[in-house]
């Protein structure tokens, strides 16, 4: 196939082709001030909740949505098997092909490659699952399996342009990270993506966070990141990267990571190919603010939160204050595709008591939050109408 | 395969049985009954506790279960994943466990309790270190930690390190950077694992620990 290198226009990149037309966004590079540049004043703790101990799964906090990029010590921690034991090797990463390896790069060797950053909402997957009626089993994520950060490193493109050899025929790459499972019998991690996306200009191979070289348990010192998709695919430790015809074997391509193209109910079971990968995320929007099960006071109320998209851009976002009827909040900030918008509304509630505030955003293609997202069996994506409960005292 | 049990480690396994359970046991998360009155329903369901904790915990948190609201068709589901998967559990005693896990968390139970950490709060909050201690340590050998491993880990932790049955992984864990943890849990044991103080001393921690470095960089390579 051909290749079409990157396009270099001198501060514009067009930021994530797809195939719906996007608004064309500024492409931010290293150093250049601007809203979304701005690091945020990083807490030197963050309150998490466990999820689990052992590997670490910890869920942000919906309070720390109120900034446009989320601080490390708040950001969400998830992996099949933990961290490797990262530095008693310098780092390699491997190209190859299904003939064998190409190149073996050390990580010096991406600094002749450009670097780009820019911010992107990484989700995981299963963010919301323990939201779905009925209960699925997995791990129980509310709300905050989600963040945002600016991410630093090299074009997957240009590593495969540089490094990989001849394309005819490949049309999937895998992403093997160091990570092991606790038990030979246990399917080991991997991912397998189309090589469309794969080029496409927005996928990186990171090295930095949010300024910062990228922690351990975030993927240091190198990750996937593939805007506007489930964090399935953001591999962490990646080792290797394989060019092949074909997608990658193994449970987590083959069988884990999918969903029905159509709702199924529980008591369904779905063929083989009736089933597809989990892809792009959903339109979504959080309250950071009020604090759910929080008391406040009675006077006006600033209520805040985030807002975002898989594929297009958020356009409308809406609160309920009043369980019936639906208000514009305002956007703080632009649009701009893979991260997400702060939003705010200004509500004074008429007297004390309790009250319930929703939130719902909409997209550029036409899709809105509904109030439960169609089960599907594994909890993938669930995007129902955000609501906070609160008093008014 | 032969378990090989010196004196020595026997009466360190029956220590580490005894004192390891309640000493590895956070204090402020526990797998709860739903409030049996009985004190023998009791007591059958703290040694099924144990059976979790022995088969299950051995690869991931108790939070990964008791956050879980599953029916029982469900949680037979998914003991029957984790056993295709590496975990243990007897055969004869799913369906105790099957029964303990939906009714101390089924669908009728209670919003679970989770722990809310910052910082360094948590034991597995581990980052790597600035430096990572250096393939061999100082003093130790891994030919003498490759002997000793074989003989007092193998059995439970696989011939390589790469886990098995009985015992998780060990090769490329982040513990091996983190030399004098790594002496203390084997030290004092933690759950099924036996206490080794009776039997290894520090250096010979210390070797098995270099050789597991050297295991994991030989790892790294293939």
């Amino acid at each position: 196939m051909t290749l079409e290198p990157p396009s270099q226009c001198s501060d514009r990149r067009q930021f994530l082709k797809g195939s719906v037309a996007v608004a064309s966004t500024v492409f931010l590079t290293k150093g250049r001030a601007s809203e979304s540049a701005e690091q945020p004043a990083a807490p030197e703790s963050a309150a998490r909740i466990v999820r689990n101990s052992r590997p670490l799964d910890l869920e942000t906090p919906v309070k720390y949505f109120d900034e446009f990029l989320t601080p490390i010590p708040a950001f969400f921690v998830r992996s099949h098997f933990g961290e490797p034991a990262v530095g008693l090797a310098p780092w390699t990463l491997t190209v190859e092909s299904p003939a064998g390896v190409i190149q073996r790069i050390r990580l010096a060797q991406l600094d002749a490659l450009e670097r780009f950053e820019f911010p992107a909402v990484l989700q995981c997957a299963g963010n919301g699952r323990a939201l779905f009626r009925p209960r699925i089993p997995g791990l129980a994520w509310e709300k905050g399996a989600v963040g945002n950060a600016s991410w630093s490193g090299v074009r997957l493109a240009d590593v495969i342009m540089r490094f990989g050899g001849v394309l005819d025929g490949v049309k999937h790459v895998h992403f093997y990270g160091l990570d092991r499972p606790p038990s030979p019998k246990t399917p080991a991690y991997l991912r397998s993506i189309p090589i469309e996306r794969a080029l496409d200009t927005s996928t990186l191979l990171a090295t930095h966070m949010n300024g910062v070289p990228l922690p351990v348990l975030h993927g240091g010192p190198l990750r996937v990141v593939l805007p506007g998709w489930t964090g399935n695919h953001w591999i962490k430790w990646v080792r290797r990267i394989v060019l092949s015809p074909v997608e990658a074997p193994g449970f987590y391509q083959q069988t884990g990571y999918k969903m029905p193209r159509s709702p199924l109910t529980p008591e369904q079971s779905p063929p083989p190919d009736a089933l597809q990968p989990v892809t792009w995320q959903n339109v979504k929007s959080l309250i950071a603010l009020p604090h759910h099960d929080s008391r406040v006071k009675l006077g006006p109320i600033a209520i805040q939160g985030v807002a975002w998209t898989g594929p297009g851009l958020v356009e409308r976002i809406e609160v309920s204050c009043d369980g019936t009827t639906w208000q514009p909040a305002q956007w703080l900030g632009e649009a701009r595709a893979g991260t997400w918008r702060l939003w705010r509304a200004d509500w004074t509630p008429p007297r004390a008591g309790m009250y319930s505030i929703r939130s719902r955003a909409t997209d550029t293609n036409g899709q809105t939050q509904p109030d439960a997202t169609p089960w599907n069996k594994s909890g993938y994506l669930w995007n129902g109408v955000d609501h906070v409960t609160f008093e008014v005292v | 395969m032969r378990l090989i049990f010196p004196p020595m480690l026997a009466l360190a396994v029956l220590v580490g049985l005894i004192g390891a359970e309640k000493s590895r046991l956070p204090a402020t998360v526990h797998l709860n009954a739903s409030g049996l009155q009985n004190p023998e329903e009791q007591r059958h369901d703290e040694i099924t506790k144990q059976t979790i904790s022995a088969y299950c915990l051995s690869c991931h948190g108790e939070e990964m279960i008791e956050q879980q609201r599953l029916t029982p068709a469900q949680w037979k589901a998914e003991i029957e994943k984790m056993v295709s998967w590496g975990a243990a559990l007897p055969a004869d005693q799913h369906s105790r466990v099957i029964d303990y896990l939906s009714r101390s968390f089924g669908l009728d139970a209670p919003r679970p309790l989770v722990r809310i950490v910052d910082g360094d709060g948590l034991e597995g909050l581990r980052l790597s270190p600035e430096k990572p201690p250096p393939h061999l340590l100082p003093g130790t050998s891994a030919e003498r930690g490759a002997d000793l491993y074989t003989r007092n880990c193998a059995n439970c932790h696989g011939s390589r390190g790469e886990g098995n049955e009985l015992g998780p992984r060990l090769a490329n864990q982040p513990i091996l950077l983190h030399p004098a943890e790594f002496v203390e849990v084997t030290s004092r044991g933690r759950r099924r694992m036996p206490a080794s103080s009776g039997v290894l001393n520090v250096e010979q921690c210390h070797d098995i620990l270099s050789w597991l470095i050297r295991q994991t960089l030989t790892e790294l390579q293939g």
